[in-house]
């Protein structure tokens, strides 16, 4: 698996993913439909053209979980048990259809966890930024992450 | 469905939303990979059978988008600006194929700002729960939603 286990993620460090991908109409238009996002925001561009952006956003939870998926091959795939949770999560700037995201990501702390043996807890700062090098949403997060010698290691 | 404008939006209200989702493979698979989500746990039922959930975890931004996909429907699809801003969210059980998740919202504060804007921002707790009535996401954020002005 290419995740890292709970040793291998050094604090303070930033990683910059390979992984980037324009965000399409048709990404959109699905993620809406699977969740029931009925938004005219984000599905209507008559409706869209009378906002003060002019054309329609991208649901912003279709935003957050790109940015957070782009970090998974070369983080966590295989080396996590879970999402905790997340804190501070913020989308200054818009992202419309067309717009090419990137992700990085910046390890704020971690600790071994104190009622499961063998994994850790550790604090994930991801940031999603765009063509023009615009940080579009950022978010803290917490994983619990596997140790190398730890329970669930395949 | 009638969305609320800023204004009908009372703080301590509280919303059981009506529509419920059985969140399906083709939910969880689909999403995960449109979204660039290889996580085994998510995608790989034999390595998930071997992890410590024994079966195949729905990716929590999977969740996250269906919980909030049922309250912007039942309240604020028309009037919801897409501007917003989450202080938290918690997960703090697994979701599987096949779990049927409701969503309740409860209203816990607002702020017009000045009475020329166009928006007002309503403070939200909103949580999901599963068919046995176990919390599977808290989320306590912001959402910017029209005036009837």
């Amino acid at each position: 698996m290419a995740g890292l286990f709970y040793e291998e993620l050094e604090v303070g460090r930033t990683y910059e993913h390979s992984v980037r991908r324009t965000i399409t109409e048709f990404d959109n238009v699905l993620y809406c439909g699977l969740t029931m996002c009925l938004s005219p925001a984000y599905l209507d561009h008559e409706a869209a053209a009378k906002s003060k952006w002019k054309k329609p956003l991208v649901n912003p939870f279709l935003v957050l979980s790109n940015v957070i998926g782009m970090h998974v091959i070369e983080m966590t795939a295989g080396t996590t048990h879970g999402n905790l949770g997340m804190t501070d999560l913020e989308f200054p700037v818009p992202v419309h259809p067309g717009d090419t995201l990137r992700s990085r990501t910046t390890i704020r702390s971690k600790r071994p966890s104190k009622s499961q043996k063998g994994s850790g807890i550790v604090i994930f700062l991801h940031e999603g930024v765009n063509q023009r090098g615009e940080v579009v949403m950022k978010c803290d997060r917490a994983a619990l992450m596997i140790m190398r010698d730890g329970e669930g290691r395949q | 469905m009638k969305s609320l404008a800023f204004e009908e939006l009372e703080p301590g209200r509280v919303y059981d939303h009506g529509l419920r989702r059985t969140i399906t493979e083709v939910d969880n698979v689909g999403l995960s990979c449109l979204t660039q989500n290889l996580q085994p746990l998510h995608i790989d039922a034999d390595f998930a059978a071997r992890s410590r959930w024994g079966r195949v975890l729905v990716d929590s931004m999977v969740t996250i988008g269906v919980i909030m996909g049922i309250h912007n429907l039942e309240l604020t699809h028309h009037t919801a600006s897409g501007e917003l801003r989450i202080k938290e969210v918690k997960f703090p059980n697994p979701v599987f194929h096949g779990d049927t998740l409701r969503a309740r919202t409860t209203i816990t504060g607002k702020d017009g700002g000045p009475a020329a804007a166009e928006c007002g921002a309503v403070d939200c707790l909103l949580e999901g729960f599963n068919q046995q009535g176990v919390l599977v996401m808290s989320c306590n954020w912001t959402q910017f939603v029209r005036k009837a002005g």
